[in-house]
């Protein structure tokens, strides 16, 4: 990120996903997680990442409003992700970057969101068009990109150019990334394979 | 929970696995704390029972906590019998595997961890391990992505 900073890139997080991030993750007794929390924080101390009040209140609750199985809402979107939504919503030519499936399936894949929850549930899932439409309206034609698109990206960018086999590096960054829980496919890294 | 007791008790591990999954998918559907919790007790008995140390008198045990409900405490108590090293991470590793699952039905990573108290970063590394994300489609490709992202970072 420091990287991308350096060639103009802007970065900025809720506090409510400072508080997932890098709050949480120290205050848990397996210590697995202090070294990405701790980086994190270095980078908001850098001020490579500017930490900024947002509320996504709203969006949160148009968002889990949209679904429905036998009358109840589906929660699919959390605090975090509805405030990073609003924080590019408020901000100009916006891009959001959203490692978890299901809120990009949401904006960019509906209906195949849909499809995908009446498989799990085995049953029919009502959509509530209003809802949707409002939270649409409020989101716009917002773009998201994943951590993977940003370590594709400063690959583009020479990142990995001191690596022997940078395009080696940049496969296996990606396959770390999908296995630290950042939502790419298997399909998605074969993309990757075949761009680069 | 009578349905647990009763795969519990035959040591039916499983009716246990079974029991798991429908809890979880109720657990989602109904964003459901109690489901959830459930789930994650069927599955961390069909561990347990697997487990070297389960004797009748533990079972016994555990059998009469289902039916009183007393449910963190047949946590403590198989901790307190089954040797560490079998035991020791299995409750916490139940509440991931159950939250990830809960996940994969479409409910939020964070709501699905809240429901069984698992740890977020713990239910992100998990999931990133099984075929969940293949399992939710998006449409835009890689390629669009990089797209807007170049569009974004270079032109301005």
């Amino acid at each position: 990120m420091e990287f991308l900073a350096r060639k103009g890139a802007r970065f900025e997080i809720p506090q409510s996903v400072r508080e997932e991030s890098v709050v949480r993750p120290l205050q848990l007794r397996s210590r697995a997680h202090d070294l990405s929390a701790l980086s994190i924080q270095r980078l908001i101390d850098r001020e490579v990442i500017t930490v900024s009040e947002a509320n996504g209140d709203q969006l949160m609750d148009l968002a889990n409003h949209v679904f429905y199985v036998k009358g109840r809402p589906i929660h699919l979107v959390d605090k975090g992700e509805a405030d990073a939504l609003a924080l590019a919503v408020d901000a100009k030519d916006y891009l959001v970057g959203i490692d978890e499936r299901t809120t990009t399936s949401l904006i960019e894949n509906p209906m195949g969101l849909k499809e995908h929850l009446e498989k799990e549930f085995h049953t029919h899932v009502m959509f509530n068009e209003e809802n949707y439409n409002a939270f649409v309206a409020k989101v716009g034609k917002i773009g998201v990109v994943r951590s993977s698109e940003l370590v594709a990206f400063a690959y583009e960018q020479g990142f990995f150019n001191e690596w022997k086999d940078k395009r080696r590096v940049l496969l296996a960054g990606l396959y770390r990334l999908k296995y630290s829980g950042c939502g790419i496919t298997f399909k998605e890294l074969d993309e990757y394979h075949n761009l680069f | 929970m009578d349905k647990i007791l009763k795969a519990f008790s035959v040591e039916n591990i499983p009716e246990l696995r079974r029991l798991s999954r429908e809890y979880s998918r109720r657990a989602a559907m109904e964003d459901s704390d109690e489901m959830a919790n459930r789930a994650v007790l069927s599955y961390f008995l069909s561990k347990v029972l697997q487990k070297e140390g389960m004797d009748a008198g533990l079972r016994e045990r555990i059998a009469s906590l289902i039916k009183k409900q007393r449910i963190k405490e047949i946590y403590e108590e198989v901790a307190r019998a089954i040797p560490k090293k079998f035991v020791m991470e299995l409750p916490d590793k139940a509440r991931v595997k159950i939250a990830a699952r809960i996940h994969g039905h479409g409910v939020s990573l964070k709501r699905a961890a809240e429901m069984t108290d698992a740890p977020l970063p713990e239910v992100m590394d998990y999931v990133g391990k099984t075929m969940i994300p293949e399992r939710i489609r998006t449409t835009r490709s890689v390629k669009s992505r990089l797209a807007m992202l170049r569009r974004r970072l270079l032109d301005s």
